[in-house]
């Protein structure tokens, strides 16, 4: 026999010895009455010994057997194991609540899909026993178990269900069923059944078919009622903005090299794609109001993009945020993007060189230092500002007012300041390294290994082309030289190199930009990965894993001098240099795009303390720059430094993957579902058939209530016959006729 | 000052009782024998001044009682018969076993009562016993009657001679003070002592809650009858010990060595009634058998109207014998 509270069982039996010790306590407590007829009531006694005795031992019984019956039925023993009774026992019933960003999806009758679930969930609590308990998973990400252990408080359940919203953030169904897997093994002794309700209109949004389920409840320690609900097909059309794209991130108003271009992408799917008509606005402070884009939608066409030219109403260095939305549809919560852009006067390179003294030397003498000085400032107009720094003298100032950093001599960086590099990166900064042309040997690569953690292997050695290595002709597509790409092919054309420090293909995963002929890379760009110390510390857990870097690595393999190659005096070299660090840095800051539900460790500074949502809701940070909680909502968020007062905006948008809305066939979902366990898909109509199963028979608890209810009647009507009340009213009446004879006579006396 | 002695005496004898007693005189329902000219009947017929009867003259018989008037009209002899009134003799017979010892009542300030009463906080059966002794004792004297007083249990503990003197009041008094006992009651034994001591006839009233064995109280009546002694018993009881309406289970303890006995007394209260209730019917029945006066008092009521009552009883009694 197994207990739903086995401790109450025990406690049951335990409390048998309540009535006992309350009996022997009270005769113990009882101060003796002095009794002068005490041979009447001995005469009396030994006439009825044997029956008081016999009276009270049953009394003692009856209330043993209340007290113990009190523990058993409030610990439901489940006898279908000892086969006692065929009776059904108590069940704990786990819903799973689509709430992410599909959840929010409407009906023709504006009805939003999460509503759906919740009135199902509540009438399913509805038709549980009181003794029956709920507990209740949340799955938009992260999944939540909002109320576990399981909850025999219905009302407050149904309560809680209905203070559920749609929320923005993806639906995460593995880690809810996951969540579900934890409770029941932890709590599932207590339960006879266990109930897996999924709620959920499984379009494509909430569940990816093509990314498999875990088998979840492989080898659980409790047998599963797995159900789910049938997943919609009713059509739901909904637009949303996948994309927004500036061709820029870092603005250089009034340069024209593309900033202030933006692109909006925009998506249709779930409904019939027939003709149709799109507005979409872009708004935000800081640029002057824009005309909103129509798009004029073909029959069958899901994908749109328009474009926007942006006029910046300020100037400075500062950032701005722009939102682009959509009309209401079905789904509203992806009618809108945000991003933000930041606008910059110049752009701070530091220049890693040995300085030259002297003259200037002579174009075939020039190093990759001055070369690059040209190609990056080359008229004082210029928006890139180049310093100068002795690598032997690198120190943490340089760098906190750098956007980028060009290190031409990495053989001359002292240990100390490759750790301040890689903060520099890390912190989003954009770092270009080439080769020292003056050496031969470059045992510093050692420290693009293990200090950037870069996925590359660069050879020690120079290598010799004695005929000249050209670029391919093929050139793989780069975002980094996006801008010139269409212009690449005539540029790269004339570019040769005779010295190369190539990567050693074999062990890299490189990235890259320029490839010369055979396949060698020529720039490649990549983002740090964790140091090789945190990557030997078995002991890293993801609290405790350092923030990701948000910088960028861009390697470019030969010095760009002419004793290397012909690059430096090539057209190719401007614009290549300036690209790197324009549309570099640009990539730096789209890396601070940010989704709803996630909560990552922001690369934002030490200054940034908290973070301030739309509607004002404030995201502290700890000490990993997270947020202490998931972003729960898509917009721009505010930077607040210790004062409070704002020092940037970053953008958080909604994943629109998680908000499509197609419908998926049963036979789909039941198959995906199947992954995790042995899944039935219940009917809407039926909510409650599983439950109907489950309660099979009577309840043991309700038996043994009513025959406790039984038990509480006879020991009434037993104490009241046992204690002889009853007869008191009758002997008072015949001892007071006696008593009220005696004084009626001397009454009658003492009045003559 | 007040004198510790009078304020003892005055606590037994409550003026209300005295009230309630003056309009009566105590009556031997039996001729008894008195040394002093009372309201007594005497049992030494044709000496005293009072004509009771005729009767046939016999052989032997006095010849200057012969009526010689009736001798005159019907040709026959009778023998005049007088009646001498005497002084009663009165022994209170009061039982100071351990039973006694027993009351539910509390006792309100300027109640009076015995030792027994103060320790307990509590109108003793003895205390009502004492009280009832002393409103009888102050009667009788008080109409020049010799009374005694004897304090029993298994023995007796206290005996004063009687009289009808001065003193005599005190002496009762004193007696009375000696509190109950922790032994029980050997009513045989005492009749035995007392009759030896005691050998003219005269009026016992024995005041004692009678809880011992029916047949030795018929012995120790029947030893009084056979000595033409005159008894009454005023059974003396509790009201608790008459309606036992405890109701809680509790230990109950004999007062006179019978043990604990722990029992829920609403489960044995019938049948301790019914007990208790044969046993003074027993009792009743036995007195009554003899002749005796038998009345049963409640500790609760005040002295007065039983002892009025008894003796309402009495006087009724024997003017319907001089009647017949």
């Amino acid at each position: 026999m197994t207990f739903v509270t086995a401790g109450l069982a025990v406690a049951g039996l335990i409390s048998i010895a309540i009535p006992i010790l309350i009996h022997l306590l009270s005769r113990q407590r009882r101060r003796p009455i002095e009794w002068a007829a005490m041979r009447f009531l001995l005469e009396a006694f030994k006439k009825h010994r044997r029956r008081l005795q016999i009276e009270q031992l049953l009394l003692l019984l009856v209330r043993c057997l209340i007290v113990a019956l009190i523990g058993f039925a409030l610990a439901r023993p489940l006898l279908e194991d000892a086969g006692v009774l065929n009776v059904g026992g108590s069940r704990a019933v786990f819903l799973v609540i689509d709430d992410g960003l599909a959840s929010g999806v409407t009906d023709d009758e504006r009805t939003v899909a999460l509503e759906h679930h919740l009135s199902q969930a509540i009438e399913l609590i509805e038709a549980l026993d009181a003794g029956d308990s709920v507990a209740v998973m949340t799955a938009s990400r992260p999944a939540k178990a909002l109320l576990s252990p399981p909850s025999s408080d219905h009302r407050a359940v149904v309560e809680l269900l209905r203070a559920l919203k749609p929320q923005q953030s993806p639906t995460d169904l593995p880690g809810s069923l996951a969540l579900v897997r934890e409770a029941a093994d932890e709590y599932g002794d207590n339960y006879d059944h266990l109930l897996v309700y999924l709620l959920s209109e499984f379009r494509s949004g909430s569940s990816s078919l093509n990314v498999p389920l875990n088998d979840i409840f492989k080898d659980a320690d409790h047998d599963l009622t797995l159900l789910a609900s049938p997943p919609s097909q009713v059509a739901a059309a909904n637009m949303q903005i996948v994309g927004i794209e500036p061709v820029r991130n870092l603005v250089l108003p009034g340069v024209l090299d593309g900033s202030g271009q933006l692109a909006v992408k925009v998506e249709r799917h779930g409904g019939a794609l027939g003709n149709a008509v799109s507005t979409v606005r872009l708004t935000g402070d800081g640029i002057e109001k824009l005309t909103p884009r129509v798009i004029e939608w073909e029959p069958g066409q899901s994908e749109a993009q328009v474009e926007f030219s942006l006029k910046f109403a300020v100037s400075g260095n500062r950032e701005i945020g722009l939102t682009a939305s959509l009309e209401n549809d079905a789904l509203n919560a992806d009618n809108q993007r945000h991003v933000v852009l930041e606008l910059r006067n110049r752009i701070r390179t530091l220049l890693i060189d040995r300085r030259s003294f002297g003259f200037d030397p002579s174009l075939d003498e020039m190093h990759a230092g001055q070369w690059i000085n040209r190609a990056l400032e080359p008229t004082e107009e210029s928006p890139i500002e180049v310093v100068n720094v002795e690598p032997a003298s690198l120190g943490v100032i340089d760098l906190r007012t750098a956007d980028v950093a060009v290190l031409s001599r990495p053989d001359l960086l002292i240990d100390e300041s490759w750790t301040l590099l890689r903060d520099f990166v890390d912190r989003g900064g954009l770092l270009i390294i080439l080769p020292p042309g003056e050496i031969n040997v470059h045992p510093w690569v050692e420290h693009i290994h293990d200090e950037l953690a870069l996925p590359w292997r660069i050879n020690l050695e120079v290598k010799e082309h004695a005929g000249g290595l050209a670029l391919a002709n093929e050139q793989p597509s780069s975002e980094l030289l996006r801008m010139i790409s269409s212009d690449l092919e005539a540029l790269i054309a004339p570019v040769i190199a005779y010295r190369t420090l190539p990567i050693d293909l074999e062990q890299s995963q490189s990235d890259s930009v320029l490839v010369f002929e055979g396949g060698s890379p020529m720039v490649s760009i990549a983002a740090p990965g964790m140091k090789v110390a945190e990557r030997e510390d078995d002991e890293l857990t993801s609290e405790r894993r350092p923030a990701p870097s948000y910088g960028l690595v861009v390697y470019i393999a030969v010095a760009p001098q002419l004793n290397w190659t012909s690059l430096p005096a090539k057209p190719l070299m401007l614009p290549l240099f300036q690209e790197i660090v324009r549309q570099g840095l640009s990539l730096t800051r789209a890396g601070h795009r940010l989704q709803v539900g996630e909560r990552p460790a922001l690369a934002l500074g030490p200054v940034v303390r908290d973070l301030e949502d739309p509607e004002g809701e404030l995201y502290p940070l700890d000490a990993m720059s997270r947020p202490q909680s998931s972003f729960a909502r898509a917009g721009l968020y505010t930077l607040l430094d210790q004062a409070s007062q704002e020092v940037g905006l970053i953008s958080v948008n909604v994943d629109p993957a998680s908000g499509r809305t197609e419908t998926q066939s049963a036979a789909g979902v039941s198959d995906w579902l199947n992954a995790s366990g042995d899944w039935e898909l219940f009917e809407p109509d039926d909510l409650n058939a599983a439950l109907q199963v489950t309660k099979a028979g009577s309840s043991l608890a309700g038996i043994l209530l009513w025959i406790l209810l039984a038990l509480v009647l006879l020991e009434t009507l037993l104490a009241r016959w046992f204690s002889h009340a009853f007869r008191a009213s009758a002997e008072d009446e015949r001892f007071g006729g006696i008593r009220a004879s005696v004084n009626k006579r001397t009454a009658k006396v003492a009045s003559i | 000052m007040v004198d510790s002695q009078t304020l003892r005496a005055e606590q037994y004898l409550a003026p209300e009782t005295l009230a309630q007693l003056s309009p009566f005189e105590l009556r031997a329902k039996m001729i008894v024998e008195g040394v002093m000219s009372g309201s007594h009947r005497s049992p030494y017929q044709g000496m005293a001044v009072e004509f009771a009867q005729h009767r046939q003259y016999v052989a032997g018989d006095d010849l200057k009682h012969l009526d010689w008037k009736v001798f005159g009209r019907t040709d026959k002899l009778y023998v005049k018969q007088y009646q001498q009134e005497t002084n009663l003799d009165i022994i209170l017979m009061i039982d100071a076993s351990a039973s006694m010892n027993y009351g539910s009542m509390t006792i309100k300030k300027n109640w009076g009562g015995t030792e027994a009463s103060r320790k307990r906080h509590a109108w003793t059966k003895y205390d009502h016993a004492t009280a009832t002794a002393t409103a009888i004792a102050y009667l009788c004297l008080h109409q020049q009657d010799r009374v005694g007083v004897c304090v029993y249990a298994e023995e007796i503990k206290t005996l004063v001679g009687r009289s009808s003197g001065q003193g005599q009041w005190r002496r009762i008094i004193n007696a009375l003070s000696t509190h109950p006992v922790e032994t029980g009651t050997d009513i045989v034994k005492v009749t035995e002592q007392i009759l030896g001591k005691i050998t003219n006839r005269a009026l016992f009233i024995f005041i004692s809650d009678f809880f011992e064995e029916s047949e030795a109280i018929r012995q120790a009546l029947a030893r009084f009858r056979h000595r033409k002694n005159d008894v009454v018993l005023l059974q003396t009881l509790d009201r608790q010990e008459m309606q036992f309406s405890f109701t809680q289970p509790s230990p109950f303890e004999g007062l006179e060595g019978e043990g604990r006995l722990r029992i829920d007394p609403r489960a044995l209260r019938k049948s301790y009634l019914d007990a208790l209730e044969a046993h003074n019917k027993t009792v009743s029945k036995v007195a009554l058998g003899f002749g005796f006066d038998y009345q049963r008092v409640d500790t609760h009521e005040p002295v007065g109207p039983a002892l009025t009552h008894l003796l309402a009883r009495r006087n009724a009694f024997i003017k319907r014998s001089k009647m017949g």
